[in-house]
């Protein structure tokens, strides 16, 4: 099998362990770092799909996602900034008062996979944080999750915070987690919803205005 | 009977109309040319004009003023120190926003709230009164907007009370501005009405001792941007709201007039073009706030389309052979001339002699306006004056003068002590039948100036400028269609794009593509110069043009019939003390409140709301006032958030006889 399809393999299989030595053998026998990466997150996009339909579990999931790093990490030097295509920048985090992390470093690691530039926030994130991101990382998108229902009210928080600082304009936000529905989303005033990890992705990448992906709310 | 005066002092001429609020007739309506210098004369002169007028008569004086739209549109206005409170700096540095400020001083001062309306520094009061005494001098009025003010508008009331306390200036605060978010735009709203108190002031204070000459003793109101009226007290403090008030009365005016509820109106004054558009009988408002001139402002105002073009426009050839026009407002050559004959043997000698000497400023005079203010003037600025005080002088001519020199006359200009006059589309449309006078060989000689510069007859500068501006109008008009349903303007549009637009605006050669548009509305034209251009304008457009009796009179008319309406909003918020613990905030206006309950605090947030929209209703020179209530409900998991709209709508108090 060729190398590239081994190390997409691995990254599925979740094999953290032979996942780097894979990319080091690729990069010696000649493979430029580009195709590497492409290969590594053609692995996560295929787990977000299985994770999606439901054959794959959300530990397996992160395991992949640690593979995929593991082997990023390998490349890394050999991509500049402008090298990796990132599709955008997006700033994600769990709201204030909720420490809810799996679901959010879920969404994190396939956007990564996706190719976008992500700052983790991690959990108990105030909208001043979520606000300050935006600003020090020109975020395209701002992206909250919330698991319980009482900190709801803390993405809507967000959203007053941030168009008051007169950033709502040019910046996207999206938000999930099991109490947010479509219609909170869009009663709040954000951009977007997702249900998982996998919309997550197809929804940022048609925030960013990228043509030809599917529309789902 | 009871007649209403309307009066619509635009930035060329000054229209007033008698009417019957009963019948809705017309019953006299007469012309002036605005006096800028002195608004007061033109706005006489007018009223002077209106046959049949008795003063004992008047029940009501109602005014609409492009004044407020020209000045923001041209960059005038008074000079003014901003206050910023607990602002970030780098959300301002973001884009330029802090460097195209118009303003004299912007400070940032330590202070400011968060989302619920909670102290997040204390007021430093010291450097507060620092930065007031620093610049207190320089400047004509005080702007304040903290951050997140619309939630806790206690730091902006304690720099205002400091104000009062160091100075005598007048002082605008975001809070009493809007209830919205958007810190950058709170303040350029302020900005924007601290610039226009003197003007509004200037113009007010005319206006009254003309009536009180003219002995009418009927009460004064003023069209603000969203048709409605306000009394001449409420406007003194909220100029910026007249934003737009010329457009929003010529556009109420035709749909009175044109007895039509769906309808694209045009309004061709002097300065500029507005655009707006009627439905079911209703003016299109933008929800987020006006945008004037660039300025993205929290005015609540009809969503009008302002083009800086118009009669007056400034035309100009720019880089040797682009022909300009506007957005620059300059006085006809003809006006100026019919006031200066001299001019006309200038020009004429610029014709002959220089080809396109003075490049872009061929045409342009300065003339003396008003009195400078008692402002330090640089030496420069000084010898321009003194060389005005003989007359009118040509721009380069007066650069040749070794005290002027390069010396810019921008800031003259601003400050209103000199005013331009120039090439304009009223030189070019000179008819004698246009009936308000001028001198038709300084209009032709500047004429010829620049059409020599361009190496063209003075027939083909003409069809070039009304070509320029029947395209410009057209395709705004079809860009506001499309930006107000989709939110995306035509005009960053690739360049293929652009010309199929062009072709489908203008057909010609260079596509082997026909296309037409067809817009589904009528145009309703009102103003002067509409009959020459809006014709031309529909036909490429593929629908009919009206153009309704009285229409150069439309903002009069519109002025005329207009009612009062005052909207307040309040806001009532959860705030989450802790584990399942919470209180609602309600943030309004006036004050910011806590209470324990949802249903008290709504409760409490509609009576809050009722009574503010009708206290600014009846101060507005409202009677017969009533108010409309609505809830915008927003559950946010167990907790909610609601917004109270109070309405409170009425018709203007008449003078008692």
């Amino acid at each position: 099998m060729d190398v590239l399809q081994r190390i997409r393999e691995k990254v599925i299989a979740g094999d953290r362990g032979s996942t780097p030595d894979l990319v080091q053998r690729a990069l010696t026998v000649g493979h430029d770092a580009h195709t590497i990466m492409d290969a590594l997150v053609n692995g996560m996009d295929a787990v977000g799909e299985e994770w999606r339909v439901g054959n794959m579990f959300i530990p397996e999931v992160l395991t992949s996602a640690e593979a995929m790093h593991g082997g990023m990490d390998i490349i890394q030097p050999q991509l500049t900034a402008s090298d990796t295509r990132l599709r955008g920048s997006v700033a994600i985090g769990t709201v204030q008062g909720d420490l809810h992390d799996i679901g959010k470093s879920l969404v994190s690691m396939m956007l990564q996979g996706a190719g976008f530039d992500v700052h983790d926030l991690g959990v108990n994130t105030s909208p001043e944080e979520f606000m300050e991101a935006v600003k020090t990382h020109e975020a395209d998108i701002v992206a909250m999750s919330a698991l319980l229902t009482t900190t709801l009210p803390y993405m809507r928080d967000t959203i007053l915070v941030l168009e008051e600082a007169g950033l709502r304009d040019s910046v996207k936000v999206m938000v999930g987690g099991a109490p947010v529905t479509p219609e909170f989303a869009d009663s709040i005033g954000a951009d977007g919803y997702a249900p998982d990890g996998s919309t997550a992705v197809t929804k940022a990448r048609e925030l960013v205005g990228e043509p030809g992906q599917a529309t789902r709310t | 009977m009871r007649q209403t005066l309307g009066i619509d002092t635009g930035g060329t001429y000054t229209d007033s109309v008698l009417l019957d609020p009963s019948s809705g007739e017309v019953q006299a309506k007469s012309k002036a040319l605005t006096t800028p210098a002195d608004l007061s004369v033109g706005i006489g002169l007018s009223i002077a004009g209106l046959e049949g007028l008795n003063p004992e008569s008047i029940g009501l004086v109602s005014l609409s003023t492009t004044l407020a739209t020209n000045a923001v549109v041209e960059g005038h206005g008074g000079l003014v120190a901003l206050l910023l409170i607990g602002y970030d700096r780098s959300i301002l540095e973001l884009d330029p926003w802090d460097k195209r400020m118009p303003v004299e001083t912007t400070s940032y001062i330590r202070g400011g709230h968060d989302v619920k309306g909670e102290e997040v520094c204390p007021l430093d009061i010291e450097a507060a009164r620092e930065v007031i005494l620093a610049s207190r001098a320089q400047v004509e009025a005080f702007a304040v907007s903290g951050y997140f003010s619309v939630m806790n508008p206690d730091h902006e009331r304690v720099a205002r009370d400091l104000i009062s306390e160091l100075t005598d200036l007048p002082i605008v605060c975001g809070h009493q501005l809007s209830s919205k978010l958007n810190a950058v735009r709170r303040a350029s709203t302020a900005v924007l009405n601290a610039r226009l108190l003197p003007l509004i002031k200037r113009l007010l204070d005319a206006v009254k001792e003309v009536l009180r000459e003219a002995g009418i003793g009927a009460p004064l109101m003023l069209v603000n941007g969203d048709g409605s009226l306000v009394s001449e007290r409420a406007a003194r403090k909220r100029p910026a709201e007249t934003v737009l008030s010329g457009p929003a009365a010529s556009a109420i005016g035709a749909q009175f007039l044109a007895g039509l509820d769906d309808a694209i109106v045009v309004d061709i004054g002097g300065t500029t073009t507005d655009i707006a558009i009627l439905e079911d009988g209703q003016l299109w408002t933008n929800p987020s706030g006006a945008r004037v001139g660039g300025w993205e402002t929290h005015v609540s105002a009809a969503d009008l389309r302002t083009i800086g073009l118009g009669g007056d426009s400034h035309v100009r050839v720019e880089h040797g052979h682009e022909l300009r026009v506007g957005p620059q407002r300059a006085i006809p050559l003809c006006r100026l001339g019919a006031e200066y004959p001299a001019i006309v043997r200038d020009l004429e000698a610029a014709a002959l002699a220089g080809m396109g000497r003075g490049g872009a400023h061929s045409t342009d005079y300065l003339v003396l306006a008003g009195p400078a203010a008692d402002l330090p003037l640089s030496a420069a600025e000084q010898a321009i004056l003194r060389a005005l005080s003989a007359g009118p002088r040509l721009i380069w001519v007066l650069a040749r003068s070794p005290d002027v020199g390069s010396a810019s006359p921008d800031r003259l200009e601003a400050l209103g002590a000199v005013r331009r006059a120039g090439l304009t589309p009223t030189d070019l449309l000179w008819t004698p039948s246009a009936g308000l006078g001028g001198s038709r060989a300084a209009a032709r000689a500047g004429a010829q100036v620049v059409a020599k510069q361009l190496g063209i007859s003075e027939s083909e500068l003409a069809r070039r400028v009304f070509q320029h501006a029947i395209g410009r109008i057209a395709r705004e008009i079809i860009d506001k269609l499309v930006e107000d349903s989709t939110g995306a303007s035509l005009f960053p549009a690739p360049k293929a794009w652009d010309c199929l637009l062009q072709q489908a605006l203008r057909p010609g050669d260079s596509l082997a593509i026909d296309c037409q548009l067809q817009v589904r509305m009528p145009i309703v034209a009102v103003g002067a110069p509409a009959p020459s251009l809006l014709p031309q304008v529909a036909e490429r457009l593929g629908t009919k043009c009206i153009i309704p009796d009285h229409a150069e009179v439309g903002g009069a008319v519109g002025a005329a019939v207009g009612g009062v309406t005052h909207t307040v909003d309040v806001f009532v918020q959860p705030h989450v003390l802790g584990a399942g613990t919470a209180t609602y905030l309600i943030h309004s206006p006036e004050a910011r409140e806590e209470v324990r309950s949802f249903d008290r605090a709504v409760r409490r947030a509609e009576e809050i709301a009722t009574h503010l929209a009708r206290r600014a209703a009846y101060r507005s020179g409202a009677e017969g006032v009533s108010v409309h209530v609505s809830r915008r409900r927003l559950d946010l998991g167990t907790l909610s958030e609601v917004t109270i709209r109070a309405v409170a709508s009425g018709k203007p108090r008449l003078a008692t006889s």
